[in-house]
């Protein structure tokens, strides 16, 4: 099926494999790079999290797989993308639309957006569903979908904005899911919730995970989402990711300052109580016009060594997780 | 005890009248209902719901941003009522407010400097011919929370800092006429993890070096855990749970506490996914039509006959937590063994 040979999956290739991406962003006189993505793959049946802080270029990598972006000046420079085999880069445009329409679904943070206010519910998902299929508008299909969702019928007639925002989520997710995708891609999709509301869009998705057996990525800043739902996550700093792994031994062991220092954050957040010292990482993200040399975290890092701010560290595994630091090298680090 | 509360509310109600006009009666939507809380010097008190649950209602009625429609506030032991020039003078210079939104809150066109000399000068502060003094004033505060070397930010523009730092400006701002309060709108909301720490960290420091109380308004339980000395719960415009941090946390009450803890995701997925799940069904009802008897009642998985016909009245378990519930003391009793 590939002829791509990937040493660290050796299972069968993922319905998602990213490897080399580059995607730039041209700006007055040069162009930026929000995503350097080595690689990431999202194996069949799997929940995958993407967290970052905001420009880290999470949701840039989402925009370059569609290969849609919020802006002209933004585009996909190298790499490939493979979605079930098929890559995204060198195809054409009418292959892409396909791959986009029937293979991947997206669900959005701004669901208030991602609707026609004047458009009733049911005619923008059966619009979707006559430009994507054959089957040619079948009501049923679309009643069918929204059952699946957990809401009744009527939703069908009605318009945006007579639904509330769990109620929009919920047709976003169905929306997502009409043309049966092999994967999902799902950019904050309950950032915007309130929490009662968050747990049942997580409950939702999880259940039609299970039910469809479909692929997940899921971009969130949230690690306690992450470590609801997600099998495997990435973490992603200025454009690049510095570590990967299954969630429980991220979340047991991190290997990377950068993960140590997020997971003190959200942990402490978590359990303490007012006056208990709360770690935070110092400084900010940098911006994509000043991005340091060598590590890109070597600036906040708390254990930065001299090679950090002049090379830049490859991948080390450590037990089941692959991390970006010098400090696992044989030489500079620990070991 | 209420003698030296720093802020005190009494009873608190603020109805909106909406959907007038000339063939429909006016409705009235109560955003905040029967509302009693205090607050001491130093201590912080954190407000919780979820969006609809009148908490921001409540921060902007103690700004007096809003009227209240019925009940009554202190300051000092004073009735707001009865506010003289002078008085309201001193209230607007004691209680000071810090906005979610940094980048809607900071004036574009005026630099750092103007945006904290100008309330030094309005509040009376600082006279307006010491703008050597007021200047000083600036750089002590920008110091304060922690933008070094404060200096160089006097001549920048808002939109050259980054989110985190213009929430400090924002923090700055509110520490210049040197309050006794400051209320806090979902100030760490829109911050990434690492900068909502930061932030929350220079929010403690100041607590601990001025003594200054914070009405901590958020809808991010885990924040407030880590924040508050005490916490109120609310929905649909009422208290529903209200206590001590540590108690709360510990010992639930309503079911609707229960609920919004359970439904905050926790940074540890062994945990998280082997504990109580308890997922409500819908959202909060609108304010318009609220539910009869308890509010909460169409979404409670504790909910019985009486919870749809009659209010339920507020129960004091043990000292200093109250909750809004029929079966607060069974409960109590329940959780306890």
């Amino acid at each position: 099926m590939s002829e791509h040979n990937v040493p660290d999956t050796p299972a069968a290739e993922g319905v998602l494999e990213i490897r080399n991406l580059v995607t730039e962003i041209r700006i007055p006189g040069r162009t930026v790079r929000p995503v350097e993505l080595e690689s990431l793959s999202v194996p069949r049946g799997a929940v995958v999290g993407l967290v970052g802080e905001s420009g880290s270029g999470k949701s840039m990598t989402a925009y370059s797989i569609l290969n849609l972006f919020p802006t002209i000046a933004a585009s996909v420079r190298s790499g490939s993308i493979r979605i079930n085999g098929l890559d995204m880069v060198s195809a054409p445009e009418h292959v892409r639309q396909t791959v986009r329409g029937q293979q991947i679904g997206m669900v959005f943070q701004d669901y208030a957006l991602s609707f026609n206010p004047v458009i009733s519910i049911g005619a923008q998902l059966m619009e979707q569903l006559t430009t994507h299929t054959r089957s040619g508008g079948d009501k049923k299909k679309i009643l069918t979908v929204l059952d699946e969702v957990g809401l009744s019928a009527d939703v069908f007639h009605r318009y945006p904005h007579e639904l509330s925002g769990g109620m929009l989520q919920r047709v976003g997710i169905a929306s997502a899911l009409i043309c049966d995708p092999l994967l999902l891609l799902a950019d904050e999709p309950t950032t915007a919730l309130d929490v009662t509301v968050q747990a049942q869009i997580l409950e939702l998705l999880r259940q039609i995970q299970r039910d469809r057996d479909l692929s997940i990525l899921l971009i969130t800043h949230d690690l306690g989402i992450v470590a609801e739902i997600c099998d495997l996550l990435y973490v992603m700093y200025v454009g690049k990711v510095v570590e990967y792994g299954p969630v429980t031994d991220i979340f047991q062991q991190p290997s990377h300052p950068y993960t140590q220092g997020l997971l003190q954050g959200a942990l402490l957040s978590h359990s303490g109580t007012k006056g208990s010292v709360r770690s935070a990482i110092e400084g900010n993200i940098p911006g994509l016009t000043a991005i340091p040399s060598g590590c890109r975290f070597h600036n906040r890092c708390p254990r930065a060594m001299p090679i950090c701010s002049t090379a830049e560290p490859q991948f080390y595994q450590t037990g089941n997780l692959q991390a970006a630091c010098w400090l696992h090298d044989a030489e500079h680090g620990d070991g | 005890m209420a003698e030296h509360a720093l802020l005190q509310l009494q009873n608190v109600e603020k109805y909106f009248s909406v959907g007038r006009s000339l063939f429909q009666r006016k409705k009235q939507l109560f955003a905040v209902q029967n509302v009693s809380l205090h607050i001491y010097p130093g201590e912080t008190v954190a407000l919780v719901g979820e969006s609809g649950s009148g908490k921001s209602t409540t921060g902007r009625l103690v700004l007096n941003l809003e009227q209240k429609t019925g009940g009554e506030i202190f300051y000092r032991g004073k009735n707001m009522d009865t506010f003289t020039r002078d008085d309201w003078r001193a209230y607007r210079r004691g209680v000071q407010v810090v906005f979610q939104d940094s980048h809607s809150s900071l004036n574009p066109r005026k630099t750092i400097r103007h945006i904290l000399t100008a309330p030094l000068f309005s509040s009376g502060t600082i006279p307006s011919s010491d703008r050597i003094g007021a200047e000083e004033r600036a750089i002590t505060a920008l110091a304060e929370v922690g933008l070094q070397p404060p200096e160089t930010f006097l001549t920048k523009y808002p939109n050259e800092l980054s989110g985190g730092q213009r929430q400090r400006i924002g923090i700055a701002r509110a520490l210049l006429t040197r309050p006794n309060l400051i209320v806090a709108d979902e100030p760490v909301s829109s911050l990434d993890v690492s900068v909502k720490a930061q932030v929350l960290n220079v929010l403690d420091r100041i607590q601990r070096d001025t003594s200054v109380a914070y009405l901590f308004i958020s809808h991010e339980l885990s924040v407030v855990r880590s924040i508050a000395d005490r916490v109120l719960v609310m929905y649909l415009g009422t208290i529903v749970e209200s206590g001590p941090a540590v108690d709360l946390f510990d010992l639930t009450i309503h079911p609707y506490t229960e609920a919004l803890i359970a439904a905050t995701p926790v940074p540890d997925p062994v945990a998280t996914r082997t504990r109580k799940r308890i997922v409500l069904p819908g959202g909060v009802p609108s304010p318009l039509h609220p539910p009869g008897g308890c509010p909460f009642h169409p979404r409670c998985f504790y909910a019985k006959d009486i919870c749809r016909t009659t209010a339920p009245p507020n129960v004091e378990i043990r000292p200093g937590h109250t909750a809004r519930c029929h079966f607060a003391e069974e409960r109590f009793s329940k959780a306890r063994t």
